[in-house]
């Protein structure tokens, strides 16, 4: 007999817990397969019952009712309007917020209305604790007599099984329902007064019940405490302070905490680089791990930890619940810019990364206010910049001091972030005159109580981002390093070389520098020479030269490229000891002038502060905003502005 | 009196909505008529506003507000 997968769908409110559940239950030793911008609407993970059944849990987007207001919404609504459906679920896992049984129970009676089968999780029961309140369950389970219902706490590992078991028994006991009443969606989806009343009949009969199975017996200390907290944090003026104070606060954790272990991953990196060119054959097949993918694989890992922290920080802001004041203080702010406060989590997870950055505008509900957001995300600098900038500060900004204290090369570092939003918020504004408003935006938004993080929660999202990061990233840039390693070792001119070769020898130079020329001789000669020589002219007037052009051409793939490809093309010029920093310190051109001045290289940061450059954002906003017309919009105009803006850069600073 | 209007700290009780096309979404986040909310929170220049309603802390844009009538308490 073919063994049968039971769908289970997990659904909620915002705010109830339902990721933790999740996490909990799928344990997540076997990572998700999902690259955060493949399945970003739902997640899904197949597990064992303690009693061998198949089980794959869905997570949905949390929602307040099944009729959807915005994108990230819309996903519960279109799976459960069709029973036919590849993920309408046999039974479904609710999870309810207990300290807001009303609101809650709206949702769940939609669905007991579809038919659906519901285990009710009441989760955050120690909150009710808190807020002085008591839940009277045998009261709770009369009032809703075709449902099971279990008190449970996500933070526990203990309860996992008992969820778990509750899904083997209804499996067991074969109590699925035969017919669904998807017509019931489909009926009111079109009729506005009808849906109104059936939802108002609903929240009543929640209402009821909640004052039924819900009594205050203490003093309410958790409302106090955020109460308290709000005073503060959210304070008309102070709270801007405040707001100011974490980022600056997020972005001086993430460049201090990660010096260190930065430092251990390079040390190792050039330790293996080195042991594998002394122990392993000399030949093609070592020049190609020793100086293509070894460098390039260095290239990305090294930024884990900058990546890792940042992540952590975001996951803090959004766990703890501030992040919703953030988006409460600001949206009177970004308003006229035409976004909304809501932007405000897509703008910061930008920081981190476009792609989540721009899945998560889905909550925004005014379709203009979020083409804009996911327009204006990729300015925000994102992590795999960070290689760029790093080493590009490295090479051209001096160790000095401002005003005896401020280090400069941090300064530019915040300078080149500054910019970045400055320009997210400017062209927000530019645009806000173009784009037609299309419906309302609605905000209204639930402010949650203070809580310290999910433990678990934010380990599985640290992990899961990074490995993302690390994985995508990896792909790219060891799939490049070996295209262009192979363009740059071989040649369609070979006779050329050789002649040029034997006439260096006939010249009286020593052996070392006759070795380097050689090596250069051969690398411009290159495939990759080549093509470098070619769009040499483009990019001359911003004061690069044609190594950094093919650095260019490879970072449209990912940005992060960049560092791998100088890595790949300067260690086949000159296989000595130096690290890529020191290379490009030294490298001059033809007459002798170095090749990273002040104004080159700050030429070369600001085109990466402005530029495109990243195809796996392009495949999401054609994705998002569903024609290509907005990615291509994105490529061009950001193009355009980058090549301008570094052009008057480098004229400035020459 | 307008719910934009009432003063911080202060109670009110929800008369009606005069919106159409955020009826819905208010009645679904737990304002309908007969509920009581107190105002909690506040920003500059008439930015969002943030008020209790039924334990819960709700923030709404000025404009939204603006939709719901009611009748000031105590």
């Amino acid at each position: 007999m073919e063994k049968k997968q039971y769908k289970v769908a997990l659904i909620g409110n915002p705010n109830t817990g339902k990721s933790s559940v999740y996490n909990l239950i799928t344990n997540q030793n076997q990572p998700v397969g999902n690259f955060v911008g493949v399945t970003v609407d739902k997640k899904k993970h197949s597990i064992l019952s303690p009693k061998n059944h198949e089980i794959e849990i869905i997570d949905f987007p949390g929602t307040y009712s099944i009729f959807p207001q915005s994108e990230d919404e819309k996903v519960v609504f279109d799976i459960l309007k069709d029973s036919n459906h590849i993920d309408f679920p046999d039974i479904v896992l609710f999870v309810c917020n207990s300290t807001q049984i009303q609101r809650n129970l709206l949702l769940f009676f939609q669905l007991q209305q579809i038919g659906l089968p519901v285990v009710l999780l009441l989760n955050m029961t120690d909150k009710l604790r808190l807020m002085g309140k008591k839940i009277n369950y045998q009261e709770l389970q009369k009032s809703l007599p075709n449902c099971t219902i279990l008190p449970i706490n996500a933070r526990l590992k203990s309860d996992k099984n008992i969820i778990l078991n509750s899904l083997d028994n209804f499996i067991e006991n074969n109590s699925f329902s035969k017919t669904y009443n998807t017509k019931y969606l489909q009926k009111l989806a079109n009729q506005p007064e009808l849906k109104e009343k059936d939802t108002l009949d609903k929240i009543y009969q929640a209402k009821e019940i909640e004052s039924k199975v819900i009594s205050q017996i203490e003093e309410d200390k958790s409302s106090k405490f955020t109460k308290k907290l709000d005073k503060i944090l959210t304070h008309k003026i102070g709270g801007y302070f405040i707001l100011l104070s974490i980022l600056f606060g997020i972005f001086q954790i993430i460049f201090k905490l990660s010096e260190t272990p930065m430092e251990w991953i390079d040390a190792n990196f050039n330790y293996l680089s080195n042991i594998l060119n002394q122990t392993l054959p000399p030949g093609i097949l070592t020049d190609l791990i020793a100086q293509g993918l070894i460098p390039g694989l260095g290239g990305v890992l090294i930024f884990i930890p900058q990546i890792a922290i940042l992540f952590l920080c975001i996951g803090i802001l959004e766990e703890t619940g501030y992040m919703s004041r953030a988006v409460f203080l600001l949206d009177r702010w970004m308003r006229p810019l035409g976004l909304s406060g809501k932007s405000v989590v897509p703008l910061v997870s930008s920081i981190g990364c476009a792609i989540p950055g721009i899945l998560s505008t889905r909550t925004i509900s005014g379709e203009k206010n979020r083409l804009i957001s996911i327009l204006v995300a990729p300015f925000m600098s994102c992590s795999a910049r960070i290689p760029v900038y790093t080493i590009l500060i490295a090479v051209v900004i001096p160790d000095v001091y401002v005003l005896g204290f401020i280090n400069l090369k941090g300064l530019t570092l915040l300078f080149l972030y500054l910019l970045g939003t400055f320009m997210a918020l400017f062209s927000a504004w530019i645009l806000n005159l173009f784009v037609k408003e299309k419906n309302k935006d609605i905000f209204m938004l639930e402010l949650p109580f203070y809580s310290l993080p999910n433990l678990r929660n934010l380990f599985v999202t640290v992990f899961t981002k990074t490995k993302d990061f690390v994985v995508g990233a990896g792909k790219i840039i060891l799939a490049i390093s070996i295209v262009l390693w192979f363009l740059a070792s071989f040649s369609p001119v070979n006779d050329k070389i050789d002649n040029e070769i034997k006439h260096l020898k006939s010249s009286d130079l020593s052996t070392t520098e006759l070795e380097n020329k050689e090596a250069s001789i051969r690398l411009q000669n290159s495939f990759i020479g080549i093509i470098g020589k070619t769009i040499e002219p483009v990019i001359e007037p911003l004061g690069y030269d044609w190594k950094i052009g093919i650095a260019l051409i490879t970072s449209f793939a990912a940005r992060e490229v960049f560092v791998g490809t100088l890595s790949t093309i300067y260690s086949v010029e000159e296989d000595n000891e130096d690290g890529l920093i020191e290379k490009m310190k030294n490298d001059s051109r033809l007459d002798r002038k170095k090749v990273y001045t002040l104004a080159s290289g700050m030429s070369l940061m600001i085109f990466y502060v402005f530029a495109m450059q990243c195809m796996a954002t392009l495949a999401v906003v054609k994705r998002e905003t569903q024609t290509w017309k907005w990615p291509i919009f994105q490529l061009i105009s950001m193009g355009i502005l980058a090549y301008f803006a570094s052009w008057i850069t480098f004229i400035i600073l020459k | 009196m307008l719910l934009s209007e009432l003063p911080l700290g202060k109670k009110a009780k929800i008369k009606q909505l005069t919106c159409t096309d955020l009826r819905l979404k208010m009645i679904e986040m737990g304002l309908f008529e007969g509920v009581e909310v107190v105002k909690e929170l506040e920003t500059l220049a008439k930015g969002p506003m943030a008020f209790w309603v039924n334990n819960y802390l709700l923030s709404l844009r000025y404009s939204e507000a603006k939709m719901v009538e009611i009748e000031l308490l105590d």
